[in-house]
């Protein structure tokens, strides 16, 4: 690189920050930008770009450029990946593709500049006669070994180190294959879930995305309760602006799991694979609606759906597990099958400073769901837990409820509520598979699982399933960080602990049955205070994992020690 | 119980001291105004973030700044929380570094290094910090967290939301392994207290 075009590069990189306003400090109380989508190189725009680029009689050009002062370049100027420096005389228009250009105070253009994913700059006594626009984000594109322009793949998504995928792009249309593990449980093993999703960037604000996935059980069901292959698949349409909405079509025919579902997905997965312990159960769902979301505010999104399905039981097969190999995976239990329709809304309002990891904010989280069904199959169940089911003319109203407060309390130390709960509310009574319990670990850490269950059987059932009508908790734990760092360095990968917060936590819960009759909780009602399980216990959270040990109060359960690898709510 | 407590002796894993070398923070004030002052110290020096960026991983630069009121005998005051990002990366064909400024509603700022230390010079200048000052009297001061990653919260969030939504618990556990082997590191700072307004 010769003296001449290192100052020029030095100028081009070193002026731009130094033009700003304030390169170095960050203002808060400056006005917000009028318009973010400007950031955003439009399609069309990079389509003509595009276009240009590879027309037949644009000369194009790569890496530092300088048109010395009394030169001339005519006809359509392009250059990918560079900068450019203007000292002399170019007639027709330039183009310049993630690349910087300047045009010095001789330099004359006399037709319009655009670049894309870089910086223009024009010095007084510079001239462009035509057209200037200017998109600093990076342009997609890449040059194909004929030297022309083509839009780029999109990066590759983080999902991608987990799953194996491809994506082609052919104008608008975006078509991403892609395979991936689902969740391990013990009616499927690994679902092996695979398959298309093709974006349409229908316009600026408007995108349509159709999601065709097939799923493939590894475990065998010799009881042919379930198929090998499963399904699933949607199309969406989303339209941005200042309510960003969505309205799709749904469908599939998967293996659901039960209304109680205590731990995170990874967890449940993680406890099945590991020590053969399924937290959930699940049945065999076909299905198919229509749903809506919209978010009325960014804190504020509602949404509602209509789906139509038919439910029924499935078998626990005798899918591998890493430790515990030799023992039988708790049965899954039978549902009520029929066939339902199930209309559904929800608001969620969230205002936390970290989905993953809050400290302030509120979390709330409610589903009303109506539940009909004019042909339905219901397990047998003694009255003292369900009274007599119809098979015909089903109706029954539910609801979910999650409110979660996080309030720091200094710099190291917060304070996290959560008041969990769902169940019945109306109508005929909750089929097996919408029913409750109050369960251990999640979220009476000193409790077993599904402690409070509502099996009043004199035999109940091995299976453990979830009866009661509704369930209620109440959870609060205080976090304080420690300011240590015992941590070393494997290669890039960092293991120890860096500043852990130490949490002190209590909770307390319990799931009943609803309605009239002895053991029942009257239905306008929720269980007195006095009969709520609770517990107390100290943990280690390390981020990815954390360490907790409970005691049930007053309750002459063990210490219960647990591993999560999520944060507790 | 034994079991249990030699598994998480693993997670834990073993112990060593905080290299001489490791990135630091610092949170000041200056001196007639108050104004909070951020800075950054070794970044390059470490050799994780030093090889990241080497490697053309972008790093993620997460700064928290929280304005807090003392308050006599009871928890302090959490008044205002501002938080901003840098985006460090390196273009390999161009062989520059580019500092991408992100202030939430504004337009990022992007700036463009044509050496390393071009933009270690830049990275570790006092950054002042303004509109985040207190609005009433009493005795204050800022906490600073800066959090570094080669990757943010939301695309963990997507990569869990794409695991999970689709029913993904062993999705989960890969998700969880990559959170674990990719660099990440969280540091902090306070400034010194000080009084606006007369007494608190």
């Amino acid at each position: 690189m010769t003296p001449t075009r290192l100052v020029t590069l030095g100028l081009l990189l070193l002026a731009l920050p130094l033009a700003a306003q304030d390169p170095v400090g960050i203002d808060f109380s400056r006005p917000a930008a009028n318009d973010t989508t400007a950031r955003v190189i439009p399609d069309s725009v990079l389509d003509r770009a595009i276009a240009r680029y590879n027309a037949a009689g644009t000369t194009r050009i790569s890496g530092t450029v300088d048109l010395p002062a009394g030169n001339v370049w005519r006809g359509p100027q392009a250059l990918y990946r560079g900068q450019l420096r203007i000292d002399g005389r170019v007639e027709g228009d330039v183009l310049v593709v993630n690349g910087d250009m300047r045009v010095t105070a001789t330099g004359v253009v006399t037709g319009s500049v655009t670049v894309l994913g870089g910086r223009l700059l024009v010095d007084r006594g510079g001239s462009v006669g035509g057209a200037q626009l200017e998109y600093p984000t990076a342009a997609r594109v890449a040059l194909t070994v004929d030297g022309r322009l083509m839009r780029q793949a999109g990066r590759r998504a983080l999902s991608d180190y987990t799953s194996a995928s491809t994506t082609f792009i052919w104008r608008n249309l975006r078509t991403t294959l892609r395979a991936n593990p689902g969740s391990y449980n013990r009616i499927e093993g690994f679902p092996l879930e695979f398959g298309p999703s093709i974006v349409w960037d229908r316009d600026e604000r408007t995108q349509l995305t159709l999601d065709l996935t097939g799923i493939l059980r590894t475990a065998s069901d010799p009881t042919d309760s379930r198929a090998t292959l499963g399904w699933r698949g949607s199309l969406a349409a989303k339209r941005a602006g200042a309510h960003p909405m969505t309205i799709g079509l749904r469908g599939g025919a998967v293996i659901a799991p039960v209304a109680d579902r205590p731990y995170q997905p990874m967890e449940s997965g993680l406890g099945a694979f590991f020590l053969r312990r399924d937290f959930r159960d699940w049945y065999a769902q076909r299905s198919i609606g229509v749903f809506a979301d919209v978010a009325l505010r960014p804190t504020l999104l509602a949404s509602v759906s209509i789906d139509v399905g038919r439910e029924r039981s499935v078998a626990a097969v005798d899918a591998f597990s890493l430790l515990r190999s030799g023992e039988a995976w708790r049965p899954n239990p039978l549902i009520d099958d029929g066939k339902y329709r199930t209309f559904a809304a929800g608001v969620s309002y969230d205002t936390r400073d970290d989905r993953r990891r809050p400290t302030s904010g509120w979390y709330l989280r409610s589903d009303l769901r109506y539940v009909t069904s004019g042909e339905l199959t219901p397990v047998s169940l003694p009255e003292e837990i369900r009274t007599a089911m119809p098979t015909t003319n089903y109706d029954a109203l539910e609801m979910d409820l999650d409110v979660r407060r996080y309030q720091r309390l200094g710099p190291t130390q917060s304070l996290h509520m959560r008041l969990t709960g769902g169940g019945w509310l109306a109508g005929n009574r909750l089929t097996i598979q919408r029913r409750r319990a109050m369960n251990g670990a999640d979220p009476l850490a000193g409790y077993a699982f599904r402690a409070v269950n509502c099996d009043r059987r004199r035999r109940p059932d091995a299976a453990l399933p979830a009866l009661c009508d509704r369930q209620l908790a109440v959870q609060v734990e205080y976090r304080r960080t420690i300011n240590v760092d015992l941590s070393t360095r494997v290669g890039s990968t960092t293991i120890g602990l860096q500043r852990p917060d130490l949490v002190l936590f209590g909770d307390a819960g319990s799931a009943w049955l609803a309605g009239a009759g002895a053991g029942r909780v009257p239905s306008g009602r929720i269980q007195s205070i006095k009969e709520w399980r609770s517990d107390v216990g100290i943990g280690l959270d390390a981020g990815s994992v954390g360490l907790y040990v409970a005691k049930a109060l007053p309750d002459n359960d063990p210490i219960r020690v647990g591993i999560r690898v999520s944060r507790r709510f | 119980m034994r079991r249990l407590l030699a598994l998480a002796v693993l997670l834990l894993g073993p112990v060593s001291a905080v290299s001489a070398q490791s990135v630091r923070v610092e949170a000041t004030l200056e001196a007639a105004t108050n104004k909070p002052r951020v800075r950054l110290f070794n970044l390059f020096d470490d050799p994780q973030w030093r090889e990241a960026i080497a490697a053309s991983y972008p790093i993620r630069l997460n700064f928290q700044l929280d304005l807090w009121r003392a308050r006599t005998g009871w928890f302090p005051d959490n008044l205002t929380t501002r938080k901003w990002a840098f985006v460090i990366s390196r273009q390999a064909v161009l062989d520059v570094y580019t500092l991408t400024t992100i202030v939430p509603g504004q337009e990022p700022r992007t700036e463009r290094f044509a050496s390393l230390d071009d933009l270690r010079m830049r990275v570790e200048l006092p950054v002042p910090i303004s509109g985040v000052g207190p609005t009433r009297s009493g005795a204050f001061w800022y906490s600073l967290k800066l959090g570094l990653s080669t990757l943010s919260t939301d695309e963990f969030d997507d990569l869990q939301h794409y695991l999970q939504g689709r029913g993904g618990g062993g999705g989960g556990i890969a998700s969880t392994l990559l959170r674990w082997a990719l660099p990440k590191e969280t540091v902090v700072a306070e400034t010194p207290r000080f009084v606006t307004g007369g007494k608190p």
